[in-house]
Formats: structure tokens, C-alpha cells, sequence
């Protein structure tokens, strides 16, 4: 608990930059564009209506497709010698910031048509000019309906910021996603009051300034408090955009346990060899693929299976001919190459209560596939998106009664209290033995391979000091390894990089001569 | 002399004198391409120091000409001359300025004090901070309302009365030589709109202001101004003196316009004798 009191400072500014910068965009943004709108009733309908489709956007969706619109930049910069970020602040900003147009623009709209048209009847009258009739009297008096939008926004932008994790944003939202995955709930806990008192703390302050506002001289000051807090929020995107090239490593990890634990044995390794490492976890699958080589991911595992189903043509193959060709794929498809598999295997696996298994005789998919019909199936939110799920439906002719989805570490609770009856696991988690489950197999291979794989982009591995601190991992982690750090960490409530200094401890030690998940 | 001129009497006459302060050439407005005109091919010349009442029922088009004078409205045809000038070829936003501009509406802006609201047309002038506190309290003099008492209030709250004579401050701040002003008694109860009346004649003869005002209360016109233009369908059907207009020989749409407030006055005498019998 003192560890994540220690790390919630850092986590609140982070979020705050994250949110004010957002803000400042939408304000930018929407002010202007309100002001062109109310003059302009032909464009008003069609400008809200767009700005309200991109509210109905999932955030987390708006969020991921920012990623490949920056890997786009980045790779269109790269023509002229830039490095622009592919993951973290600008996708986050960019998204952000959409969020927050919607509320500002459609109130900025109304409090101006809102006003009463004698009154700028008077003005004009009086001898105003369009701008002067605008900054005098209709923005003024459009002031209180402005701000109800702004203050709307900013609510909505600091919770959807929680989001920005799988894009690699540090935020609170770090402490909810790695909460979730760890089962660390004070940590969850932790992220959403700290989330909410952010929130309640920003709408006081912008109800502080929206009051005062009359005041020439505290308007002044809120004025100035707001630029310099925006600046200060804005300072991390001018560093991130004149540096030329990041000294550091940044390595990648999706948004479960076994990731969390790798990411960290490898931040330990390098940091031994004297590299500044920084990590970006809860990344989407997708998103952290996209950015390996790009300049957002230096280093991450991944899963052979994965890339071939999701990338690649996906036909069945063999474990080592997947490796293979997946080794000469990589490097023409981006700057990075595969260094090597780790030396276990994180399937898909169907797994089903033990007592239910004996019950029914059920050892084999096939065997569930007799009785799928009364049965139902829970899975993680891509697995019924993924080649996997057709391989298996159409090999084993499994129709399910019921198809639900959970977050991945609810899966195992589900399945042990019967909420559902089969399940997609993954082999190494720790919970499919703690929690009585049994992994049911796949005679006919409609399931690939899932070897751990080491992915690195060109430039780390072409650094020779850091191919030293990362290649011993290489062949050294078996099943049964990874399965213990993940029960370390989920059940024994251990955090990952306890986990990972344990497992990095593991590898060090002298080979065994029994490594029985090797590749044959 | 008063009477409407045709084009090319009026030229030959306008050779040889000052210009009017307020012309309107054969002015025409419509806003649905001609279908139906607000204002239909109204001349009128009005000269400095006159003080013109534009009367007539409702959507008779009497404001649609007043705001033709500071080009709140375009004209669809003719032409306005303000001194001389084709107003066309000038910025409305000037011309305004050195015109008072006074609504039935009232319409103080309501997140300015009393002293920014008269305050509003020297501000775009650009005059210097003191010389427009200075006009401000002489001109919270002039309407009546005690400086330091007023000066730092909010619209919200004076009483209508109030509103309306900070209104006329804020017209005549920038001292216009042009008061248009468009019903601005029309808010008021009686006992209020009577005083203000008489204090505006007033300011309109010691500031030397030529004064257009659109009103539909005969009454008001027949007392206060030297000229009434009565318009009716977007016309002037007849422009003279107050006490011409009563005469036998006037259209009788104008008698009976004019008589209303007569007729009113003698029931009110008859009610008075017959509670005082």
C-alpha cells in the first residue's frame, strides 16, 4: 500500500498534464469553431452531428485507432529525418481531445444563440463591430453555458484518461489496468479515487474561476494560473518532440500478468547493463505490434501463434516451422527482428471444471464437442475475433449453447463458480491448477503454437551490450518457471517485479538438465 | 416646404441649401424578392434640429425606416443620405457612433454597470479612461439619476424607468448630433414614460439633436414632436406639424388616426365630471 501511495503523485501529475493539455485543445478548438457555427446555421447541423458521432466512438476503441494513425505519421516523418512518437502522449492527447470537443462545442453554440438578439441589436446599433459585439457582449454573456460545457469535458476527460494505459500513457489508469490484471484491488481502488478526486477537484476549481471571472483582477490571476499549468502540462510534449532520439529502452507489455512479469525481467537486465529502461504496460496486442520498431516498443514477448493467426496466413503448422518462418517474415515487415523463443509455450487452452471433466468423460475437445450444445463458453474479449476460435469450431464442429466474453482475469473465476462451463486458459496461469481446472487437449492441432518469442527492434539488437543482458533469457524459461511467477503474483499477491527478480534468479542459476518444454 | 418633393424639384432645390441632416430617397425593403414590401418607395427629408415622430399601427413599416437611418437594414432600392452623404458608401459602424440609438427593448447590456453601459460608445471611440468617467456623470446628470448613487449598479437593479433613462445616457455619451430611437417610451407606465418625455424634449432642444422616433402612441407624437410621418402598408400617406395633421383637408385614415387619443382624452373628461357631479 506505501509503494502505491509512493507512486500516485507522479501517476496525479501525469494525469493532470494528460487532461489539461486535452482540455486546451478542445478549447482551441471548439471556441473558435462554436463562434464560426453559431454565425453559420448551414454548418451548425451537420459540424455537431459529426462532433456527436465521434462521442459515440468507445473511448477505448478512439484511443487504440489513434496508434496506427500515428505509426502512419511516424513513418511518413521518417522520410524527412523526424522520430515521432508512435505510442504514449500524442495518440492520448489526440483522442482526448476529440472527447472533449463535443460538450464544449455544442455549449459554446448554444450560450451564443442563446443570447438575447435585442442585445446585439443594441450593439450593433451602438457601433460595434462583429468582433467587438462578440468579445464584448455575446462571449461574455455566453460566459455561464460555456463553462458548464468546459466543466462536462473536463469530467469526461479525466475518467476516459484511465484509458490511455493500453496507448501507453503513464496515468491513474496504469494503477487500474495492472490492479485488475494482478488482482491487486487496493490498486484499483486506489487509481479510481485518485481518478475521481482529480475530477471533483478540477470541476471546483473551474466553478472557482467561472465565479470570479467577473472580477478584472482574479480573472487575471485565474488566467494566468491557467497558462502556466497548461504550460507546465504541455512542457512533456515539447521535450518528447526536440529530442532527436530517446537514449533509453522502452520495453512493451500487454495487459496480463505473465507480460507485466517479462517486461520487468528484462527492465531489470538492462538497467544492470547501465540502460535507462521504461516500461509501457497494459499495451493493446495489437498496439504494442504496431509499435515495436516504430519508436514506441524497443522490446516485448510475444506469442508465435499470435502474429500468425492475427498477421500472418495462419494455416496449421508446426511449433519450429512458425518460429522459422515468422523469423524471416519480421524484418520485412518492420524495423525489428526476432531474437529467439523463451522457451515455453502460453497456449490457448479450453479448460473445464475437474469435476464436471469427470462427470462427462471429458478429455478432448472432441469430447466437448458432444455435448457443447447445453454448454456455455467463456472467453477473453479477441479470442472469438481470432482465427483460433473458427479453427476450433469448424475442426471439432463445436457449436456452444452460449458465447460470453470477460476480462481475462475473471475468466478463471467464472469457470470456477460455474458461471460458465468451459473456458479459453492460457497454460501458464498459475490459477488452472490452483483453482481445480483441467486443460482439455487438442488431438486434432486446431489450436497453434503459442512459444514465447523475444521481439526486439532493429536498433536494440544491433546495440551489442543489450544483446548481452537479454539473450541468456533465450531457451532458459519453461512452463512450469512462468506458471510459478504468474501464481506468485496472482495468488500470493506478490508484485511483478518481485516475480521478476525471482525469475531472473531462476534463469541465472546453472542449467537444469530436465527442461521437459523445450522446443524438440 | 415640408410637403414631399418630386425628384427633380427637390435637386433644384437642394443646389441652392445646406443638405438635410436625414434624407430618404424613394427608399424601398423587402425581404422575399419583392413579394411583399416592408417598405414601399418612402422619401422624407428631415432637418437638423427637427424632432420627427414615425407613426402608424403595427407593421406599417415605421422601425423597418428608422433602421434604414443607421443601416441596421439595407435598402432593396433608393437611397439614404445622412449630411449630405450617400450613406452606401460609407462605414455603417462610424455612422452609427455619431448616431444615439434608443429600443423599446431597452437592452443594457446586463453584465456591464450603470457607468460601463453609458460608457459603451466613447469606450469604441478609444477616449481616455477620465474624460469618459467625466461624460458619464454629466450625462447620469442629465437623465436624472444621481451619480454616485447609480454609477456602480447592475441593470438588474433599477426599475424600468431607470433602465430606460441609462439608455438615453448611453445613446447621447458619445454626444451625437442624430437621436434615433425606436418606441422608447412603450415600457413605461404612465407616470414614468410623462417625466421622461418631458426630460428628452428637453435634452433634444439644449443638446441641438435632430430626433427621429418611432412610436405608435398619438398622443406621445402629437406632444412631442414638430413633424409626424404617418406611414401605413410601408407608405407615408402624409407628413406634417401636429396641428396641420388634425386639419379637415388631411386623409381620413390620418383623421381618424390622429382623433384616437382625442376621443380618449374627452371620455376621460366626461368620467372626471360625472364623478365630480
Amino acid at each position: 500500500m506505501t509503494e502505491l501511495l509512493v507512486s500516485l503523485p507522479a501517476l496525479l501529475a501525469a494525469h493532470l498534464q494528460l487532461t489539461l493539455v486535452a482540455l486546451t485543445v478542445s478549447l482551441v478548438v471548439s471556441l473558435p469553431l462554436g463562434v464560426l457555427l453559431a454565425r453559420s446555421p448551414r454548418l451548425k447541423g451537420p459540424a455537431l452531428a459529426t462532433a456527436g458521432v465521434l462521442q459515440t466512438i468507445p473511448s477505448l476503441a478512439l484511443l487504440a485507432l489513434m496508434v496506427p494513425v500515428f505509426v502512419t505519421v511516424h513513418n511518413i516523418g521518417e522520410l524527412v529525418g523526424l522520430d515521432t512518437p508512435v505510442l504514449g502522449f500524442l495518440p492520448a492527447i489526440s483522442a482526448l481531445s476529440l472527447y472533449g470537443i463535443l460538450p464544449i462545442l455544442r455549449n459554446t453554440v448554444t450560450g451564443l444563440l442563446g443570447v438575447d438578439p435585442t442585445l446585439t441589436e443594441a450593439g450593433r446599433g451602438l457601433g460595434m463591430t462583429d468582433r467587438q459585439l462578440l468579445l464584448q457582449v455575446e462571449l461574455p454573456l455566453a460566459a455561464p453555458v460555456i463553462f458548464a460545457g468546459i466543466r462536462t469535458a473536463a469530467v469526461w476527460v479525466v475518467g476516459t484518461a484511465t484509458l490511455a494505459t493500453p496507448v501507453g500513457q503513464t496515468c491513474l489508469g496504469d494503477l487500474i489496468f495492472a490492479g485488475l490484471q494482478t488482482r491487486s484491488w487496493d490498486a484499483v481502488i486506489v487509481g479510481c479515487i485518485g481518478a475521481a478526486g482529480l475530477a471533483v477537484g478540477l470541476d471546483l476549481l473551474l466553478g472557482w474561476i467561472e465565479r470570479t471571472r467577473t472580477g478584472r483582477r482574479r480573472a487575471w490571476i485565474a488566467g494566468v494560473t491557467i497558462s502556466l499549468l497548461t504550460l507546465m502540462a504541455a512542457s512533456p510534449l515539447v521535450t518528447d518532440l526536440i529530442k532527436p532520439k530517446r537514449p533509453a529502452v522502452t520495453v512493451g507489455a500487454k495487459g496480463f500478468t505473465e507480460q507485466y512479469i517479462l517486461a520487468r525481467v528484462m527492465q531489470q537486465r538492462l538497467e544492470n547493463s547501465g540502460y535507462d529502461v521504461h516500461i509501457r504496460d497494459g499495451l493493446g496486442s495489437s498496439i504494442v505490434f504496431d509499435a515495436l520498431g516504430s519508436g514506441g516498443v524497443d522490446a516485448y514477448v510475444d506469442y508465435s501463434g499470435t502474429i500468425w493467426s492475427n498477421h500472418m496466413d495462419g494455416a496449421p503448422a508446426g511449433r519450429t516451422e512458425i518460429i522459422e518462418r515468422l523469423e524471416r517474415w519480421l524484418p520485412n515487415q518492420k524495423s525489428a527482428r526476432l531474437l529467439g523463443p523463451l522457451g515455453f509455450e502460453n497456449t490457448y487452452a479450453i479448460a473445464v471444471k475437474e469435476t464436471d471433466a469427470e462427470t462427462h468423460g471429458w478429455t478432448s475437445l472432441r469430447d466437448l464437442s458432444r455435448d457443447a450444445s447445453a454448454l456455455t463458453f467463456g472467453a477473453d474479449y479477441e479470442f472469438f475475433q481470432r482465427s483460433e476460435w473458427t479453427a476450433m469450431r469448424d475442426t471439432y464442429g463445436i457449436e456452444f449453447k452460449a458465447k460470453r466474453n470477460f476480462d481475462a482475469s475473471f475468466l478463471y473465476d467464472a469457470a470456477k463458480a460455474g458461471d460458465v462451463d468451459a473456458i479459453t486458459a492460457y497454460s501458464t496461469d498459475g490459477r488452472i491448477t490452483a483453482f481445480n481446472l483441467r486443460t482439455l487437449t487438442d488431438p486434432d492441432h486446431a489450436l497453434p503454437p503459442y512459444d514465447a518469442v523475444l521481439l526486439v527492434s532493429e536498433t536494440l539488437a544491433s546495440d551489442p551490450i543489450a544483446m548481452t543482458a537479454l539473450k541468456p533469457l533465450l531457451q532458459r524459461i519453461d512452463v512450469h518457471t512462468m506458471r510459478e511467477a504468474n501464481r506468485m503474483v496472482d495468488q500470493d499477491g506478490a508484485t511483478p517485479d518481485e516475480a521478476a527478480r525471482w525469475l531472473n534468479a531462476q534463469v541465472s542459476r546453472p542449467q537444469r538438465s530436465n527442461l521437459d518444454d523445450t522446443l524438440e | 416646404m415640408w410637403v414631399l418633393s418630386t425628384p427633380s424639384q427637390r435637386d433644384s432645390v437642394h443646389a441652392v441649401r445646406r443638405p438635410a441632416m436625414i434624407e430618404l430617397r424613394d427608399v424601398s425593403k423587402t425581404w422575399d424578392g419583392g413579394a411583399t414590401w416592408s417598405v414601399d418607395h418612402v422619401s422624407l427629408v428631415v432637418e437638423s434640429g427637427e424632432f420627427v415622430a414615425l407613426v402608424g399601427e403595427s407593421g406599417s413599416g415605421k422601425t423597418t425606416t428608422l433602421k434604414l437611418m443607421n443601416q441596421l437594414i439595407q435598402p432593396s432600392s433608393g437611397s439614404v443620405w445622412i449630411g449630405g452623404v450617400d450613406i452606401s458608401s460609407s462605414d455603417p459602424v462610424h455612422l452609427r457612433r455619431k448616431m444615439g440609438w434608443v429600443l423599446q427593448a431597452i437592452a443594457l447590456f446586463p453584465h456591464w454597470t450603470v457607468a460601463q453601459n453609458v460608457a459603451t460608445v466613447p469606450r469604441l471611440l478609444g477616449w481616455d479612461e477620465t474624460r469618459i468617467a467625466k461624460r458619464c456623470d454629466e450625462l447620469l446628470d442629465l437623465v436624472g439619476l444621481e451619480p454616485t448613487m447609480f454609477r456602480n449598479r447592475m441593470p438588474a437593479q433599477l426599475s424600468g424607468g431607470q433602465r430606460q433613462r441609462v439608455g438615453f445616457a448611453r445613446a447621447l455619451a458619445a454626444e451625437p448630433s442624430i437621436l434615433l430611437m425606436d418606441e422608447p417610451f412603450g415600457a413605461l407606465d404612465p407616470v414614468t414614460r410623462d417625466g421622461l418625455q418631458r426630460d428628452v424634449r428637453e435634452i433634444h432642444n439644449s443638446m441641438g439633436l435632430t430626433t427621429v422616433m418611432v412610436t405608435h402612441d398619438m398622443a406621445e407624437a402629437l406632444t412631442l414632436a414638430s413633424r409626424i410621418a404617418v406611414m401605413k402598408d410601408g407608405r407615408i400617406v402624409g407628413v406634417d406639424q401636429p396641428d396641420a395633421l388634425l386639419g379637415p383637408e388631411q386623409d381620413p385614415y390620418i383623421r381618424t388616426l390622429i382623433q384616437t387619443p382625442l376621443r380618449q382624452a374627452m371620455a376621460l373628461n366626461r368620467l372626471v365630471r360625472t364623478t365630480h357631479d
